[in-house]
């Protein structure tokens, strides 16, 4: 980490995307392919922002590039007044760890292991202490609804308990920026509303909510939606 | 508000509780792959442990037989070399000394005036064997060799005084010569002079030689040949208590010939310890080699084991690293998983070893003998081989992106 890199406190939006673009492959190689370009837009604060188009259109990639876990080939990504694109990883790392979170399609738990020691994974990596990381995780378990579940395997799970664990992990380390990819994309439209209806609840106490959808009635819900489609992002609202 | 990102303290405990809570959630897993750290400790800890077994057997074995008989010939002197030095008392004067216990003389009669043929042998003509020597002893030295007889008798003192014309033969010179029975009373001929068997050998402790030979009593033998000359240089074999060997030696000359002991070349038994530890060094390098050979095998197969659990653990992996783990925090867990394994592997590598250990001890009637510093080192060897094998899986696992965490499933 350089001196030049330096946690800024948001008074400004909690993202500034500026000509960001994303290409894989070389350039001048025929199989070049421009996943994004040119994205120039913001996400304010306490924001709840969707992000809709249709499949392959390039919205996990925005979110890849948004989450810090994949660099724009051109342009930059502003994090809460930082700049990252040139960051260096351990920089990068440090940021994913302490200001966002993610909740995957897939939810990505360790369905061998308890939902609690799952939930408390989320905090291990931002600095937590295990008696802090427990606490948090039985706090944020009660806040989703799976108090009584806490001890179980993930294994014994339902498709939207094991979403709202995965959200419960995402909350542990207290993220100012959550990240859901297709959060509603594996569940059946009972829960799919629901977890709409859990992440809005928890928007509003102040995160700043991304969600990437394919689902149009689910991309309404945000007060700043964003289309892409092929490589481009326009904003609807 | 602008403020400097500081470094994260993460809390190396969780680091190591999730290192065991992976272990734990994948037993089967994790007993395979400490499989190889079991297989490569417990040959390790078996070889050294039956080594020194072995070690302690061996001595005991030194000790017992090789180290209990001092040997003394007769110095060739051109001016007597046709008279025996050793005095008709030999046996008397050498066992005064303390720590003897058997003594007795014993040479080869040459072949000029051994030839053999059996007689009064039923189916067997009297032909001439060249292929049998004879030799001379007397009672004592039966003694010194442990000679057993399968049938008959061996010599006794009253037989070797009275130059009885008597022959011992070994089990198998009588096979060569049909002789089977002694009932019958067979008779050997050397050198024209008729000797009745009066036992067949069939096992010496000491001096194998004798049993591939026709033996007569010394005083018969001296009488009808005379003192032995040349090459047929006579010699005593003198049985000793354990430990008593070198004094013996000291005395020996002395005591059979105060006036002469520079006509004695006496031959104390060998360092039981020198003999030992060089025997021992060739078995412990071969055993350490093939414990070493194990142990690589068990190392290559835990690397083999952990980069295919890192493989599978792409997705795993790659949510860490989106959840903010550095590459550094990934290689300590999967390093911290393989030392684990090689402890927990280690340790049940030593107590499957030492068992062994004591199992073929207790089988074999020796005393179990387990250096501390195995029993101890295992687990330690099995932990330092299972990070060594745990480097380069841990190098691949600190390499997986966090954008797997998007693509890959956990």
């Amino acid at each position: 980490m350089t001196t030049s890199e330096s946690l800024v406190r948001p008074h400004g939006p909690a993202y500034r995307i500026q000509g960001a673009g994303r290409r894989f492959g070389d350039a001048s190689s025929p199989t070049s392919f421009e996943a994004l370009r040119d994205a120039a837009f913001d996400i304010p604060s306490g924001s709840l922002t969707t992000i809709a188009g249709p499949s392959g259109s390039g919205k996990s990639t925005l979110l890849s590039l948004l989450g810090l876990i994949d660099r724009p080939t051109s342009g930059e990504i502003v994090v809460d007044g930082v700049p990252t694109a040139t960051a260096s990883d351990k920089f990068r790392t440090q940021l994913r760890a302490t200001k966002m979170s993610f909740v995957f399609q897939s939810f990505h738990l360790m369905s061998s292991r308890s939902v609690l020691e799952n939930v408390m994974l989320g905090g291990l990596y931002s600095g937590l202490s295990r008696a802090a990381r427990m606490e948090r995780a039985a706090d944020r378990l009660a806040r989703v609804g799976l108090e009584s579940k806490a001890r179980k395997t993930v294994a014994t799970l339902s498709g939207g308990e094991k979403q709202r664990a995965a959200i419960a992990r995402a909350l542990v380390a207290d993220p100012q920026i959550l990240l859901c990819d297709e959060p509603t994309g594996n569940l059946d439209s009972k829960n799919s509303g629901a977890i709409v209806e859990l992440l809005v609840e928890l928007q509003s106490g102040g995160l700043t909510l991304v969600m990437v959808t394919h689902d149009p009635s689910i991309a309404r819900v945000g007060s700043v939606q964003l289309r892409v489609k092929d490589g481009e992002v326009r904003r609807d609202a | 508000m602008r403020e400097r990102a500081k470094g994260i303290s993460i809390d190396k405990l969780g680091l190591v509780d999730e290192a065991v809570a992976s272990l734990a959630a994948k037993r089967l897993r994790s007993v395979l792959t400490a499989a190889g750290t079991v297989l490569g400790v417990g040959v390790l800890i078996t070889v050294v442990g039956l080594t020194s077994t072995a070690r302690a057997q061996i001595d005991q074995r030194f000790n017992a037989l090789s180290a209990t008989e001092v040997t003394v010939s007769q110095v060739a002197d051109p001016v007597t070399v046709r008279s025996l030095a050793f005095p008709p008392a030999f046996e008397q004067r050498v066992q005064q000394i303390d720590g003897v216990e058997q003594a007795g003389l014993v040479w080869q009669l040459p072949q000029e005036t051994s030839a053999v043929s059996p007689t009064q042998v039923l189916g067997v003509s009297g032909q001439r064997d060249s292929g049998v020597g004879v030799m001379a002893v007397s009672a004592g030295a039966l003694n010194v060799a442990r000679a057993r007889v399968r049938e008959g008798k061996l010599f006794d003192p009253i037989v070797d005084r009275a130059e009885a014309r008597v022959a011992l033969i070994g089990s198998l010179v009588a096979d060569r010569y049909g002789i089977h029975h002694l009932e019958s009373s067979p008779a050997i001929t050397v050198n024209g002079t008729s000797f009745t068997v009066i036992g067949v050998m069939d096992s010496v402790e000491r001096h194998s030689e004798l049993l591939n030979n026709v033996l007569v009593p010394a005083f018969t033998a001296r009488r009808l040949w005379g003192d032995p000359r040349g090459s047929t240089s006579p010699q005593g074999w003198v049985s000793v208590e354990r430990g008593a060997g070198q004094v013996v030696a000291d005395q020996l000359a002395h005591a059979i010939d105060p006036a002469a002991p520079q006509r004695f070349d006496v031959t104390p038994p060998p360092d039981p310890r020198v003999l030992g530890n060089a025997v021992n060094a060739d078995i412990t390098r071969l055993f350490m080699l093939l414990a070493a050979v194990c142990l690589v095998v068990g190392m290559v197969g835990i690397a083999n084991t952990t980069l295919v659990t890192v493989l599978e653990r792409t997705g795993e992996i790659g949510l860490r690293r989106a959840l903010g783990a550095r590459p550094a925090h990934i290689a300590f867990q999967v390093l911290t998983e393989a030392t684990i394994t090689g402890l927990v592997g280690g340790a049940i590598g030593s107590l499957l070893g030492i068992s062994v250990i004591l199992a073929a001890s207790l089988s074999a009637d020796w005393t179990a003998v387990v250096p501390p510093e195995a029993i101890l080192g295992g687990p330690v060897l099995g932990a330092c081989a299972a990070v060594l094998a745990g480097v380069y899986p841990s190098i691949r696992a600190a390499r997986v992106q966090p954008l797997e965490a998007l693509r890959v499933g956990t």
